[in-house]
C-alpha cells in the first residue's frame, strides 16, 4: 500500500513541486497551505510522514509540529522541515518542537526522496 | 556580532563634478540624475575641498583634468585624506598627464571624453561603492543556484544599477528585508507571463491553471532568493528578517519605495523561451538597500549554518 505524505506549505508552487516528485515515486499526497490546515488534514488522514514549511500564515511550521506531536498516531511520525531558514538556532527550535530533519530550500528532490526512503525503511 | 547604529551608512546621494558649466562633465548629469543622484557642479577648482567638506552623503567626485591642472595632485591627496573611501574619477589630459605622487584616483580616464563613456566608469565606481563585490558575487550565486531549481534559466554575468521605480516586467513580487538596526531594503522579482508559463509547464508537466499560480511561482522565487540572502547575511554574523511578499501586476507600473536608491539588478533568460516566442530578459532580480552597515561585508568569519544541499537529521 502506498505511503501517505502530508505536505504543508503556503506556496502552491512548492506544494506542486513536492507533490509532483512524490506522486512520481508512488506516494499518496495530502496537503495544507498553513499549520491550521495541516493539522486538520492530519486528523482526517493518518500520514506516514509530514513535510512542513516554517514561515506560514495562521500557524507557523514550528507551532504546527508541536501540536502535531500531541495528536494520537503522530508521536513518532517522521517530520521533515523544508524552509529558507538556515540558522542552527531555528533548527534547534524545530528539534525541540519535535521535527526529525531539516532541509534548506531550494531542495533537490532526489535528496528528499532518499531521506524519506531512509526514515520509512523503504530501501 | 553587533553592529552599532553609529556605524550605520545611509545611502550616499551626491556626486561632485568639477568642470565648467556646460563642459563635458556637466553632460554626465542627466544620466546620473536618472539613477537618483544629486549633482553638485563646481566650476572653480579652489572650491572643491570646501564643497566636499559641506556636502553630506557624498558618493563620487569626478574631475576634469584640464580644469584642475596643477591642483590635481594636491586635490586628490586632500580628498583621500578627508574621505579615504570616497571614489574619485579623474579624466586626465593627454597633453599634460599627471603623475600622482601620493594617493591616486580610483580610476583615471584618458580622453577623448564623451559624457556617456565617462558615465560608464562613474557608474561602475558607484556600483562598487554602493554594493560591495561580496554582495554582487553573493547575489549572482544565490540567483543562479535558485533559478536553476525552477528551470533552464541563465543569469547574466554583470548586474547593473537601476534607479527607476518602473517595474520592468508584468508579474512582480516584492519582499521587504530588514535587520534590527543595520539593514533595510527590498528584494523584487519581475517575470514575463509567457516565459513563466513555459517554465511552469517544463517543471510540472502541465499548464498553470491561472495567472495567480504564476504569481505564486514568482513569490516563491523571491522568497527563496530572500532566504539565500538571509543565509549570506547570517553567515557574516548578522541577522535578517524576511517579510511577506506583495504582488504587483502590470509592466511600466511604478513601485513606490521610500528612498530612490539605485537597485542592484540581475537579468536572466529562460532557455526554453524559443517556444514562447519571448525576446530580451525574461526575469529580473532587484535588490536595494535603504540603509546598510557596510561592516557586514567585512566579516570573514562564517557563522555555523545548515547547508542547503543536504538533509540535517536533528
Amino acid at each position: 500500500m502506498a505511503k501517505t505524505i502530508l505536505v504543508v506549505d503556503d506556496s502552491a508552487t512548492v506544494r506542486q513541486q513536492v507533490r509532483s516528485f512524490l506522486q512520481t515515486n508512488e506516494f499518496t499526497v495530502i496537503e495544507g497551505s498553513n499549520g491550521v490546515e495541516g493539522l486538520a488534514a492530519a486528523k482526517t488522514t493518518q500520514a506516514d510522514l509530514v513535510m512542513v514549511d516554517v514561515n506560514m500564515p495562521m500557524m507557523n511550521g514550528i507551532e504546527m509540529i508541536a501540536e502535531l506531536r500531541k495528536l494520537p498516531g503522530y508521536e513518532k511520525t517522521p517530520i521533515f522541515v523544508l524552509t529558507t531558514e538556515s540558522t542552527t538556532a531555528m533548527a534547534q527550535k524545530g528539534k525541540e518542537a519535535g521535527a526529525t530533519a531539516w532541509l534548506v530550500k531550494p531542495f533537490k528532490p532526489e535528496l528528499v526522496l532518499k531521506g524519506i526512503q531512509k526514515v520509512l525503511g523503504l530501501k | 556580532m553587533a553592529f552599532g547604529a553609529t556605524r550605520l551608512m545611509s545611502i550616499r546621494k551626491h556626486i561632485v563634478l568639477v568642470d565648467e558649466h556646460g563642459g563635458t562633465l556637466a553632460g554626465m548629469a542627466p544620466r546620473l540624475k536618472e539613477l537618483g543622484f544629486q549633482i553638485v557642479l563646481i566650476s572653480d577648482p579652489n572650491m572643491v575641498l570646501d564643497t566636499v567638506r559641506n556636502v553630506r552623503k557624498l558618493a563620487l567626485v569626478v574631475m576634469n583634468g584640464s580644469m584642475v591642472k596643477d591642483l590635481a595632485n594636491s586635490l586628490v591627496g586632500a580628498l583621500k585624506g578627508m574621505h579615504p573611501e570616497l571614489p574619485v574619477l579623474y579624466c586626465g589630459d593627454t597633453d599634460a598627464p599627471v603623475e600622482f605622487s601620493g594617493p591616486k584616483p580610483d580610476f583615471i580616464f584618458v580622453g577623448p571624453f564623451p559624457a556617456e563613456k565617462i558615465n560608464e566608469h562613474a557608474i561602475a565606481l558607484l556600483r562598487q561603492s554602493l554594493y560591495p563585490q561580496a554582495i554582487v558575487d553573493g547575489l549572482r550565486k544565490i540567483t543562479t543556484d535558485m533559478l536553476t531549481s525552477f528551470g533552464d534559466f541563465s543569469v547574466s554575468e554583470e548586474p547593473f544599477l537601476k534607479a527607476s521605480r518602473t517595474l520592468l516586467l508584468p508579474l512582480n513580487a516584492v519582499i521587504p528585508v530588514t535587520g534590527s538596526d543595520h539593514l533595510a531594503g527590498h528584494l523584487l522579482v519581475s517575470g514575463k507571463e509567457d516565459v513563466l508559463r513555459s517554465a511552469y509547464a517544463a517543471l510540472f508537466g502541465n499548464d498553470p491553471a491561472s495567472v495567480e499560480v504564476l504569481e505564486d511561482m514568482v513569490g516563491e522565487i523571491a522568497n527563496m532568493l530572500a532566504g539565500g540572502i538571509k543565509t549570506f547575511i547570517e553567515k557574516k554574523g548578522s541577522s535578517m528578517v524576511i517579510g511577506v511578499p506583495t504582488f504587483i501586476r502590470g509592466q511600466q507600473v511604478s513601485f513606490r519605495r521610500g528612498i530612490l536608491t539605485p537597485s542592484l539588478t540581475l537579468g536572466a533568460t529562460f532557455n526554453g523561451k524559443k517556444q514562447s516566442g519571448s525576446t530580451g530578459e525574461d526575469l529580473f532580480v532587484e535588490l536595494y538597500f535603504e540603509r546598510i552597515d557596510p561592516a557586514i561585508f567585512d566579516v570573514v568569519e562564517e557563522a555555523e549554518l545548515l547547508a542547503g544541499d543536504e538533509m540535517t537529521f536533528l
